[in-house]
């Protein structure tokens, strides 16, 4: 065989030799995957807690209560939870709203409630429900679980929402109507 | 003539080093990057295939840092209560491969405010439960080839798929003298060819595979505190009362491919 035709072959070889070896960088890549984590559990800390509502902007400003002069939008409470350590329970947290009524009970100030959630962003606009006037409820969690957990600094607070009432006088006679705003926690056991 | 050709010779080991130089740039103003994806694989893990882990909320913690998983109290030995679902994982991948994957579970550590390890344990039983595999939106059985599914045409092919798992010894108590647990899962994609003008076998592609399970807890310790014999179901009279505080249990993942 002529010595060019071999050395011919010969580079073909290693040429093709050479993108094989490259294309095989080019396969799978199936390395392991690893993850690490802790799981936690927390003995006899108390987890002891409360709701309060604050006047919104102000910080530490508990709110008993709040009245209205006219019909409006009112951004009127934030609602805080308080713990002390922690908070990791299995039950839910709603809020009821009362229907706004005269001492007799038999007048109404339509309402509609708004409830702007910070676990989330979201905003929930609660409707008038079976109570009819604004009335109803809102579900603000499905699971507390504040885990913060600290035996030096306490106690912790986070906001939970925000609520904005907006009063529509249309249907309601001259008069002092009042209402209630409750926070629920309920067992999901 | 000899020089010649040895340059030849070197020219060809040196051209394919340069064709995939990672550090050669290409400078075209002109042109755009396209990419799409049907379904991402994220980049920092391979690309074959990837692990979710999520929370009993269902949050991916998969890339968080020091990831912290509750145990909460309801995961208490107590007759009437459950197994507690603390995580769950979901395998995933685009294409034609088994996986396995192995948890181990470290003991339940106190741990004091300098972060240090100590006695006392709570113990714990820890189980995992595949709960489904799935090719897209189509769960595939577990097990019989008879059962396996129609689902992919993929070039003149159809093919039908089962998945095998393997899950021995899947319920383990963690205490102290079983200081550490190791579980292992081995996932077998298997694919049955219906239509054949030809046998092809395996494809490559298998779009779009994942298998999901779930680790159920029950800790050692009932809801006064009392220190629960797991395989008895009896409190434990005498030995160190747990101290208040927090524990805290390592576990680590392990998934490969092939």
């Amino acid at each position: 065989m002529p010595r060019k035709k071999i050395i011919t072959i010969i580079l073909f070889v290693l040429l093709l030799a050479c993108s094989f070896s490259v294309s095989a960088d080019d396969s799978q890549n199936l390395a392991p995957i690893n993850k690490n984590f802790r799981l936690y559990h927390l003995v006899n800390v108390s987890s002891d807690y409360h709701f309060e509502f604050w006047k919104p902007g102000a910080s530490g400003t508990q709110l008993q209560e709040v009245s209205f002069d006219s019909a409006g939008d009112y951004i009127f409470a934030t609602l805080m939870i308080i713990y002390s350590s922690r908070v990791n329970e299995n039950k839910s947290l709603s809020v009821t709203f009362d229907r706004l009524e005269d001492s007799t009970g038999t007048l109404f100030y339509d309402y509609t409630m708004s409830v702007y959630n910070h676990n989330g962003d979201s905003i929930t606009v609660v409707p008038n429900q079976t109570k009819g006037h604004g009335a109803g409820s809102v579900s603000l969690m499905s699971r507390l679980s504040f885990n913060t957990y600290s035996t030096t600094v306490l106690p912790y607070r986070d906001e939970i929402a925000t609520f904005k009432i907006s009063l529509d006088d249309t249907n309601a006679l001259a008069g002092t109507y009042s209402g209630k705003v409750t926070v629920v926690i309920q067992n999901n056991n | 003539m000899k020089k010649i050709f040895i340059v030849f010779i070197m020219i060809a080991f040196m051209l394919p080093l340069f064709a995939d130089d990672p550090n050669m740039q290409d400078i075209d103003l002109s042109s755009i990057e396209i990419t799409a994806y049907k379904t991402r694989i994220i980049d920092q893990i391979s690309p074959t295939y990837q692990v979710r882990l999520l929370d009993a909320e269902s949050v991916d913690f998969s890339e968080t840092t020091n990831a912290l998983v509750n145990i909460p109290l309801h995961a208490r030995y107590d007759s009437g209560n459950p197994a507690y679902e603390a995580f769950s994982w979901v395998l995933s991948g685009n294409v034609f491969c088994n996986v396995s994957f192995a948890i181990t579970f470290g003991a339940m550590y106190w741990r004091d405010s300098g972060g240090h390890a100590s006695e006392p344990i709570i113990p714990y039983n820890v189980e995992l439960v595949h709960s489904s595999s799935r090719i897209g939106n189509t769960i595939i059985p577990v097990g019989r080839p008879s059962d396996s599914v129609s689902y992919v045409s993929f070039n003149g092919y159809e093919f039908k798929y089962a998945d095998s798992v393997d899950l021995q010894n899947n319920n383990v108590i963690v205490d102290s003298n079983n200081r550490t647990r190791t579980i292992n899962i081995t996932y077998s994609l298997q694919n049955y060819t219906v239509y054949t003008p030809t046998d092809s076998g395996t494809p490559t592609v298998c779009d779009y595979w994942n298998r999901s399970g779930g680790a159920y807890f029950i800790l050692g310790i009932d809801s006064s505190g009392n220190k629960i014999d797991l395989t008895t179901g009896r409190t434990v009279t005498g030995g160190t009362p747990f101290v208040d505080g927090a524990y805290y249990a390592d576990v680590s993942v392990v998934i490969s491919a092939n």
